[in-house]
C-alpha cells in the first residue's frame, strides 16, 4: 500500500472522529489525552493534543503516522510507561493515573505485554530465560514455565537449539520472536508493540506479523501497534492515523 | 527473586576487568583489616596472658585494700580456711604467696625489687614463671635452703651469675629490716623486661621468715580456673562462700582496668580503620556503579516495562554489590587467613622496638591471633558500608523514567 | 601543549560527577593521611619535649659505661675537670647541673619500699629539669637543706608518710659500704610519669654523697642546650672534646630509646595503613580512567582521524588525570592545613582513664596535639602522585593499540 492511498482514504474519513464500539466494554479508554514534552532547549512540544481513543478486546489495531505524530507517545501512555500531562487512561477498567510506580509495574506484569523495536531482551539471560521472565516475576512454578515457553517457541518457530543462547548470539528476527514469546507467554490482555518490524527484513517482518495476527484470532489477545510500516497497516483490522498529535483517521476494516 | 540473583551474578561478569578491580580493591581492604585485627588481638592476648600468668591468675584473693596499697600489713587472715573453701571446687587450682617490696644487693650493685614467696609445688599451676626458667631450675619444694629465682635481665644488671649469692633486704611486720643471703638457683625470662627486672622469688617459708609472717598468713591466694569456668561468676560465688568482710576477691579485669580499656581502645581503632578503608572504596564503588547503571539503562527500562518494580531494580544492584563484596572478602580473607596462620606460627619479630613495647608490657615477638568475633563485627560493618555506597546508584537506577530508559541507546 | 591543557581541563568537567568522585577519593586519602601524620608529629613532638624537660634534660655526661651498668663505680670526681669553665666554652649550653643517683630501701614507721635516690644541686637543677621544682605539697629543696628529701607521691603513699614525717634510708654504697640515715620529708612531687612518682626520692647532692660515702663524686652531669632537638649534634661536639675513654655523652634520644621505638613502631603501622589506603585510591583511578577511555574510543578515533597522534592522546589523558590529582591534592592540603592550623594551638585534652592509660605506658602528654609542619604532607603527595601515574600505565598501553579505523568502528 502506498502513501498516496492512505492519504486518499483519510480524506474521506476525516470527519468521523473516534469510532464507537458497540456492545462491549472497551479494553482501552483514553480520554482527552494531552502530552506536552520539554525538548532539550526547554521549549514545550505538544505530542498529543486532546486525543480520545478506545480499543475493544480482541482488536488488532495499528496506530500509524509520520514520525513526531505522537503514535509512540500514545502507546507509552496506554502502557503506563509515561504519564499524560492531562486526560485519563483507563486500561482493563483501571485508571492508570491513580497508580503508583509499583502498582503500575504490577499492573503491567499482569495485564500487558510489550514488544519494542529492538534490543528487547536482557543480555545476560538466555532465550528461554528471557521468554519466561514475566512468568518468573509472577511466580509461576518451573515446570509450568518450561511447558509454556516450549509451547510458545514451537508456535513461533524458534529452533530448539537456540533456547540456551544469549541474545548476542541470536539474529534480529530470532530476538524479536523471543520478545514476542515473552509478551505472549503470560497471556496478557493487551500487547503493545512499538515498531516491532522496523529492524527486520521484510520477509521476516511479514512472517512475524502473520503469526501475531494468527495468535490474535486464535487467543483473542488485543494487539496495539505503533508503526509506519505498510506491512503492519495492511494486516491491521483497524488503522488509526495520527497527525500532529491528533487522530486524523480511524478506519475499521473487516 | 531468583531471577534477580541470576541477573546480578551474570552482570558481574559482563565487564570482568572492572569487576576484578573492584574485587581486588575489596580484597586489599579486607586483608588489611584482618591483618590489623589479628595484630591487635595478638597484642591483647599476650597482655591478658601475662596479666593472668604472671600477675595474679584469673582471680586473686587478698586482704581488703591490698590491691590499692600492697603492704605486708594487709594479709589474708586464717588462710587455711580460705584454702579449704577454694579447694572444694576441683576446677580451681590455687597457690599462696607473700609479697613485699625490698632491695636486692649484689657485691657491686643494688636495685629495688618485689620479693614474692611461693610454694613451688602449687605455684607452677598458677604462674608461668617456672616455665620461663632459661638457666638453672625452679625453687626446691622443701624450702630449707636459701634459694632465689630472678629474672635473667636483673642478674645481668646486678652482674651476678647462677649459683652466686645476693642479699635481699625487706622490712618485717615489726618494722625491723630483715636481710638474708640467697643463692641464685634459677634465672627466668618472660615477655616483659619490666617484669623480669623487678620480680624475685623465694620459697614461701623463707619469705615468711624474712617478713615475720606465721604459717597462717599470706599476702595473696592466686587462683587459676579451668577453661569453661567464668572468672566473674566464680569470683561472685567465692565472695558469698568465703563470706569475709576483710577479704578482697578480684578478677584480672578488676586488677587491670587499664588493660581492659586498652583493649577497647584498640578495637575502636579497628572500627575506624574499617570505616576509613571502606570510605575510600566507596568512591570507587559509586563511580563504577554509576557507570554500570548508565551502560544498562535500556535493559533496566525493558525490565521495568515488563513489570519489574523499582524496589526490585534496587535489589538487583544491591545483589551485584553483595556478590562483589563476597568475592572480595573471600579472596582477601583467604590470603589473610593463610598469612596470619603462618605469621602466628613463626611470630612477628618486633625486637627492634623491644624497649618501647615492654614499656607497656608487650613482648618483642608478636603472635597475631584470629578472633572470630571481632572479624565478624568487621564484616557486618563492611557490608553495611558497601550497601550505603551503592545506595545512590541503586536509587538512581530505580528512578529512571521507563520511557527515557527504553529510548536510550 | 597549552591547547592540550585547555582540552584536558574541559574534559574533566564534561563528566563532572565522575571527576568529582575521583577527586573526592584523593582528597579523602590526603586528609586522612595528613591528619594522622599531623597527630603523630604533634603528639610525639610534644611528648618528647615534656619528657626531656621532666628528667633527662637534653644531654648528660657520664663516666663511660654508666648508661649500661648504672652502678656507683662509674662515677666522676669534682676535681677531674674544671667543669664550670669547661662548659663556658660552649655558648649553646644554657644550664648545667650534677646528680648522684643510686638505689636504697626507704622505710617509715609502718612500711618500706625500694627507692631511686637522686641527689641534686637544688640551685641549678631547676634550670635543667622540672621534676624537683614544684612539689604539690610542701616546698622545693634549697641549697641550705640537709637531711631533707622530696618524695614521689606514690612512694610517699606506699610508705604512709607526709610532709614533716621522716624516713630512714638504707643503702649499699660505693665500694659496698652500707649507709643509713634519717631524712625529713620536705615535699611531695607528682609528675606525669608514674615510674618517677613510685620510686623517686630527691635529696641534696651533698646528702646523697654522704649516704653513699661518695664525697666529691657524682654520676651524671645534666646539660640543657639551646634547643633539645639539636641534642645529637651537641652531644657529638662534647664527646669529641671530652674523649670517649673517660666519658660518655648521651643525647636524650639514646637515654630513652623506648620513645623513639614507640614512635618508630607507630610510624611503621601508620605507613602500612597509608600504603593500603593509597592502593585503594589507585584502584579507583585505574577503574575510572580505564572505563572512561573505553567510553571515549570513538572520540579518540575522530581525533586520530583528524591527525592527532596516539602519543598526544595519551598525553591528553595523562594531563586530565594529573590536573585532577593536582587539584585534589591542593584541596586536600588546604583543608588539612586550615584544620591543623586551628588544632595546633588547641590540643584536644586527654582526660580520665585515657590519660591514666597513657601514663601507665609511661607517656607524658598534655593532649592530642597537632603539628602543622609541612612534612606531614610529603607522604600523601608522593604516594598519590606515584599511584596515579602507575595506574595510567595500562590504559595508555591499551590506547597505543588503537587505530583510527578500529576506534571509529567501535560504538
Amino acid at each position: 500500500m502506498s502513501d498516496h492511498s492512505i492519504e486518499s482514504r483519510s480524506a474521506s474519513l476525516a470527519t468521523d472522529g473516534p469510532k464507537p464500539i458497540d456492545g462491549q466494554a472497551p479494553l482501552v479508554e483514553a480520554t482527552r489525552l494531552v502530552k506536552i514534552y520539554q525538548d532539550k532547549e526547554h521549549v514545550p512540544v505538544t505530542a498529543l493534543n486532546e486525543v480520545d481513543f478506545r480499543a475493544a478486546p480482541g482488536e488488532f489495531t495499528a496506530i500509524a503516522g509520520p514520525s513526531g505524530s505522537g503514535k509512540t507517545t500514545l502507546l507509552n501512555l496506554i502502557g503506563g510507561l509515561d504519564k499524560p500531562t492531562s486526560g485519563s487512561v483507563v486500561v482493563a477498567g483501571q485508571d492508570l493515573a491513580a497508580m503508583s510506580r509499583n502498582q503500575l509495574a504490577t499492573f503491567r506484569l499482569n495485564n500487558l505485554g510489550f514488544i519494542f523495536q529492538a534490543y528487547n531482551l536482557i543480555p545476560v539471560l538466555t532465550a528461554e530465560e528471557n521468554a519466561e521472565f514475566n512468568l518468573l516475576l509472577q511466580g509461576v512454578p518451573a515446570h509450568e514455565r518450561h511447558e509454556q515457553v516450549v509451547r510458545e517457541f514451537e508456535d513461533l518457530g524458534i529452533d530448539k537449539e537456540l533456547i540456551h543462547r544469549r541474545p548476542a548470539k541470536l539474529s534480529g528476527g530470532q530476538q524479536q520472536r523471543v520478545a514476542i514469546a515473552r509478551a505472549l507467554v503470560s497471556r496478557p490482555k493487551l500487547i503493545l508493540a512499538d515498531e516491532p518490524t522496523a529492524n527486520l527484513d521484510s520477509k521476516t517482518g511479514a512472517r512475524l506479523l502473520d503469526k501475531m495476527r494468527n495468535l490474535n484470532e486464535r487467543t483473542g489477545i488485543t494487539f496495539l501497534f505503533s508503526t509506519h510500516d505498510p506491512m503492519v497497516m495492511e494486516r491491521a483490522r483497524r488503522l488509526v492515523i495520527l497527525r500532529d498529535g491528533q487522530i486524523a483517521e480511524d478506519d475499521v476494516r473487516g | 527473586m531468583s531471577i534477580l540473583i541470576k541477573i546480578a551474578w551474570r552482570n558481574i561478569w559482563r565487564n570482568p576487568r572492572r569487576s576484578w578491580v573492584l574485587i581486588t580493591a575489596l580484597a586489599v581492604a579486607v586483608f588489611s583489616f584482618l591483618g590489623s585485627v589479628a595484630y591487635i588481638d595478638g597484642f591483647s592476648i599476650q597482655m591478658i596472658d601475662s596479666a593472668i600468668n604472671l600477675q595474679g591468675g584469673h582471680i586473686q584473693v587478698s586482704g581488703r585494700g591490698y590491691h590499692k596499697n600492697p603492704t605486708i600489713r594487709t594479709y589474708v587472715p586464717d588462710v587455711a580456711r580460705v584454702e579449704r573453701i577454694i579447694a572444694e571446687n576441683d576446677a580451681i587450682r590455687y597457690a599462696l604467696q607473700t609479697t613485699t617490696p625490698g632491695m636486692i644487693n649484689s657485691a657491686e650493685q643494688a636495685s629495688g625489687v618485689v620479693i614474692t614467696g611461693v610454694d613451688p609445688v602449687r605455684e607452677v599451676e598458677v604462674s608461668s614463671v617456672a616455665e620461663s626458667i632459661i638457666e638453672g631450675s625452679y625453687l626446691a619444694p622443701e624450702g630449707e635452703a636459701n634459694e632465689v629465682v630472678m629474672g635473667a635481665m636483673l642478674a645481668e644488671q646486678l652482674n651476678v651469675l647462677l649459683g652466686e649469692k645476693v642479699v635481699l633486704m625487706a622490712n618485717d611486720l615489726d618494722n625491723e629490716v630483715g636481710a638474708g643471703a640467697y643463692r641464685i638457683v634459677g634465672l627466668y625470662r618472660t615477655n616483659s623486661s619490666d617484669f623480669d627486672k623487678t620480680n624475685v622469688y623465694l620459697h614461701l617459708n623463707q619469705a615468711r621468715n624474712l617478713i615475720g609472717y606465721t604459717a597462717e598468713q599470706a599476702s595473696t591466694v592466686t587462683l587459676r580456673l579451668d577453661p569453661g569456668l567464668d572468672p566473674v561468676e566464680t569470683a561472685i560465688h567465692l565472695q558469698t562462700t568465703l563470706d569475709a568482710a576483710d577479704l578482697e576477691i578480684l578478677t584480672w579485669h578488676e586488677r587491670s582496668p587499664l588493660l581492659v580499656m586498652m583493649n577497647e581502645m584498640m578495637n575502636l581503632a579497628n572500627i575506624f580503620l574499617v570505616i576509613i578503608l571502606f570510605t575510600a572504596i566507596a568512591f570507587t564503588l559509586i563511580n563504577s556503579f554509576i557507570m554500570v547503571i548508565f551502560e544498562r539503562i535500556r535493559e533496566i527500562g525493558i525490565m521495568s516495562a515488563n513489570g519489574v518494580r523499582p524496589g526490585q531494580v534496587r535489589l538487583m544492584l544491591y545483589l551485584e554489590a553483595v556478590f562483589i563484596v563476597l568475592l572480595g572478602t573471600a579472596v582477601g580473607g583467604a590470603i589473610a587467613v593463610v598469612l596470619i596462620t603462618w605469621w602466628s606460627a613463626v611470630g612477628l619479630d618486633l625486637s627492634a622496638f623491644a624497649e618501647g613495647l615492654s614499656s607497656f608490657g608487650a613482648a618483642s615477638v608478636l603472635y597475631p591471633y584470629i578472633h572470630w568475633g571481632h572479624i565478624l563485627n568487621g564484616f557486618v560493618m563492611i557490608f553495611v558500608l558497601v550497601l550505603l555506597a551503592v545506595l545512590y546508584p541503586a536509587v538512581k537506577a530505580s528512578r529512571f523514567e521507563t520511557v527515557d530508559a527504553i529510548n536510550h541507546v | 601543549m597549552t591547547k592540550l591543557l585547555k582540552l584536558a581541563w574541559r574534559d574533566i568537567w564534561r563528566n563532572r560527577r565522575r571527576s568529582l568522585l575521583t577527586m573526592g577519593a584523593i582528597i579523602f586519602a590526603v586528609i586522612i593521611i595528613s591528619l594522622t601524620n599531623s597527630v603523630q608529629y604533634g603528639t610525639y613532638d610534644a611528648m618528647e619535649e615534656l619528657v626531656v624537660r621532666l628528667y633527662t634534660s637534653d644531654l648528660q655526661v657520664h663516666r663511660t659505661g654508666f648508661q649500661d651498668e648504672r652502678t656507683l663505680s662509674y662515677s666522676m670526681e669534682e676535681s677531674e675537670q674544671d667543669w664550670a669553665s669547661y662548659f663556658d666554652e660552649y655558648p649553646w649550653i644554657e644550664a648545667v647541673s650534677k646528680r648522684l643517683t643510686g638505689f636504697g630501701l626507704a622505710s617509715s614507721d609502718s612500711s618500706s619500699a625500694g627507692a631511686l635516690i637522686v641527689g641534686i644541686e637544688p640551685e641549678t637543677e631547676g634550670s635543667v629539669s622540672s621534676f624537683a621544682n614544684a612539689p604539690f605539697e610542701g616546698r622545693a629543696l634549697v641549697a641550705e637543706d640537709r637531711q631533707a628529701v622530696l618524695l614521689g607521691a606514690t612512694l610517699a603513699h606506699n610508705l604512709n608518710v607526709g610532709v614533716g614525717d621522716s624516713v630512714v634510708v638504707l643503702t649499699q654504697g660505693y665500694r659496698n659500704v652500707m649507709g643509713a640515715d634519717l631524712y625529713a620529708v620536705k615535699g611531695l612531687v607528682r609528675t606525669s610519669n608514674p615510674d618517677v612518682d613510685r620510686a623517686m626520692m630527691i635529696m641534696p647532692l651533698a646528702d646523697a654523697q654522704y649516704l653513699f660515702s661518695m664525697e666529691g663524686r657524682f654520676t651524671e652531669v645534666v646539660i640543657r642546650g639551646h634547643d633539645f632537638r639539636g641534642a645529637d649534634s651537641y652531644a657529638a661536639v662534647l664527646q669529641a672534646a671530652l674523649g670517649e675513654e673517660q666519658y660518655e655523652v648521651l643525647p636524650w634520644r639514646e637515654m630513652m630509646p623506648e620513645i623513639q621505638q614507640m614512635r618508630a613502631l607507630d610510624d611503621a603501622g601508620n605507613y602500612i595503613f597509608y600504603i593500603f589506603l593509597v592502593l585503594l585510591i589507585g584502584f579507583e583511578i585505574f577503574n575510572t580512567t580505564t572505563m572512561s577511555m573505553m567510553e571515549r574510543v570513538r572520540e579518540f578515533g575522530v581525533m586520530m582521524s583528524i591527525g592527532m597522534k596516539p602519543r598526544q592522546i595519551s598525553l591528553l589523558v595523562t594531563l586530565e588525570l594529573m590536573l585532577k590529582v593536582v587539584l585534589a591534592l591542593a584541596i586536600g592540603f588546604l583543608i588539612t592545613f586550615v584544620a591543623v592550623s586551628i588544632l595546633k594551638d588547641n590540643p584536644i585534652p586527654v582526660t580520665g582513664e585515657l590519660q591514666e592509660l597513657y601514663e601507665e605506658w609511661g607517656f607524658t602528654i598534655e593532649g592530642i596535639s597537632f603539628s602543622a609542619r609541612i612534612v606531614i604532607f610529603f607522604f600523601p603527595m608522593l604516594a598519590v602522585t606515584t599511584v596515579s601515574l602507575l595506574s595510567m600505565i595500562y590504559p595508555i598501553l591499551r590506547m597505543r593499540r588503537f587505530s583510527p579505523v578500529q576506534a571509529l568502528r567501535t560504538t
